[in-house]
């Protein structure tokens, strides 16, 4: 970083002494200078600079607009500003710059210009020592998300072997292998009571563990750190984000005689949140107006681990369930329904326009997902949108074109 | 259990799993059969119609929510109960999904897999 030279952008008249005596006077203190005029845009002047010079010399009106713009400015007002004044120029002129920049008259213009780059440079370092803690902190998330799935599998294995032990001592106890007398039945429940205790001591550690984790993402998701690699996807609670979409069809549902259950888990997945809702607010709709009054819907979102079956890809994905208790979609009809326009020719009598699922299918496309249908036990449509967890582990190739490449 | 002779399919990739649960129930004189992959599994429901099928989840090639749809498309008079270390809370939603008739989590006593099964065909 400090090994680049510094850029200033100088704004004024380039014809004037003063304006090529601030020129050189930056030149010599190791800057690349970049000249523009008062009328340029200010994403134009702040292009790539350190730091900015206004030189108004004698004609502070004609700057006020670019001033005014550059304080509006999110990425300018950040930048070190200086303004070089002629002698003419009065106080009540410089009130037209603000009170945060730095002004400079001829008498000590070398020093202030000084003083500015060594701002410039400051905000260099910070910058860089800011761009390095964050990803630290990224690095120290994606640690601590490996613990927790490193937990997660402890815990399993862990109620696996226990439940041996636990088995074969209640067998012993209760004398399935052969009689025992009092002093050995007391003694093997003692040894299936410790396994007992150890075993939930186990599930407590881990599930707290879990959390913990759990809120670091959060945080991070918080902070908005890793939102900056891509600006439509962000790293969102789908489970959340379903359990809200779901519950707006509360009344609904209600109105209708339908029973509208939801049960979600906490699920980061990275996602556009916008596209995900509005795919759980047409699933819903559609189960809503296919389901008789007395029947149910039922919407449901969990994380699918890789090993849990189901998904033939290693990789870990969201799903979210959308279940009713309506007709159901016949087997031959389960691809079809998701295409643009589509309807069910025994559908006619119902109103809709046949897009809401090809919707669906566009969202689980977007995110390198899947939309099916199940069978159901009992009738009704079951609905599966998967969405993967983590889009950026897989790289860039499920990404629509249009979006931008690479990493952070 | 109140019915003696109840034939009862043991599902699980790692054998000493319900090895415990198989010798309670062959010494309460019931029959058992034990699986230890999907498949194998459900080529004896196919050949043997157990009426109860004790199912784990985690197995390679066909899970256990695979295999109790397969087993309930077979028959769904046969009683299946989930047996599983795996605690998420999606896991009961999919096990309920698959058509599973009961979801008891691993460490068990064996005792109390015995008597679940008793209530199970008790309400049939």
């Amino acid at each position: 970083m400090t090994a680049t030279r510094l850029v200033v952008a100088v704004v004024g008249s380039v014809s004037s002494t003063r304006s090529a005596r601030v020129r050189a006077t930056l030149e010599e203190l190791g800057t690349t200078v970049v000249t523009s005029t008062p009328s340029a845009a200010p994403a134009a002047v702040v292009n790539g600079a350190d730091a900015i010079v206004l030189d108004v010399g004698d004609e502070p009106a004609r700057f006020a607009p670019l001033a005014a713009a550059i304080r509006d400015d999110r990425a300018a007002a950040s930048l070190p500003c200086g303004v070089v004044v002629g002698p003419s120029v009065v106080a009540r002129d410089l009130a037209l710059f603000g009170s945060v920049l730095l002004l400079a008259s001829d008498a000590d213009v070398d020093a202030r210009l000084a003083e500015l780059l060594e701002q410039a440079r400051a905000r260099r370092r910070e910058k860089s020592r800011t761009a390095e803690l964050e990803a630290q902190l990224v690095a120290a998330t994606r640690r601590l998300t490996k613990l927790r799935e490193h937990g997660a599998t402890l815990a399993h294995d862990a109620r696996v072997l226990f439940g041996v032990v636990i088995g074969f001592g209640c067998n012993l106890r209760d004398g399935i292998a052969g009689p025992v007398d009092a002093t050995q039945s007391q003694h093997l429940a003692n040894i299936v009571a410790a396994a007992q205790d150890a075993s939930a001591l186990v599930d407590r550690h881990v599930a707290a563990l879990s959390a913990l984790a759990l809120e670091a993402e959060r945080d991070q998701r918080l902070t908005g750190l890793e939102a900056r690699v891509d600006p439509r996807r962000g790293l969102n609670d789908v489970g959340e984000l379903v359990r809200t979409a779901a519950l707006m069809f509360e009344g609904l549902a209600a109105g209708q005689g339908i029973s509208l259950q939801v049960e979600t888990e906490a699920v980061l997945a990275w996602c556009d949140e916008v596209l995900v809702k509005q795919a759980v607010v047409n699933l819903v709709t559609n189960a809503l107006k296919f389901t008789p009054r007395g029947g149910s819907v039922e919407v449901a979102a969990f994380r699918r681990a890789p090993d849990s079956g189901g998904a033939p890809a290693s990789r870990a994905e969201v799903e979210i369930y959308v279940v009713d208790t309506g007709p159901g979609i016949p087997a031959e009809d389960r691809e079809r329904v998701f295409e643009r326009g589509v309807r069910l020719e025994r559908d006619a009598e119902t109103p809709g326009s046949g897009l809401g699922l090809s919707v669906v299918r566009d969202v689980a496309r977007l995110h390198g997902g899947s939309i099916r249908i199940l069978d159901r036990a009992g009738g009704g449509a079951s609905f599966v949108l998967a969405i993967p967890v983590d889009l950026r582990a897989r790289g860039d190739d499920a990404a629509p074109p249009s979006s931008r490449r690479g990493g952070p | 259990m109140s019915r003696a002779g109840v034939h009862v399919l043991l599902v699980d990739d790692h054998p000493q799993g319900i090895e415990a649960l198989d010798m309670r129930l062959r010494s309460l004189g019931h029959r058992t059969s034990v699986a230890t992959n999907g498949e194998v599994a459900l080529a004896i429901v196919e050949k043997d119609k157990p009426a109860v099928v004790v199912l784990d989840i985690t197995m390679p090639e066909v899970n256990g929510y695979q295999a109790c749809r397969a087993i309930k498309r077979i028959d769904p008079a046969i009683v299946v109960i989930m047996l599983t270390a795996k605690r998420e809370p999606a896991d009961r939603f999919w096990a309920r999904q698959a058509g599973a008739d009961d979801y008891l989590n691993k460490p068990i006593d064996p005792a109390l897999v015995v008597q679940r099964i008793a209530s199970l065909l008790e309400a049939r």
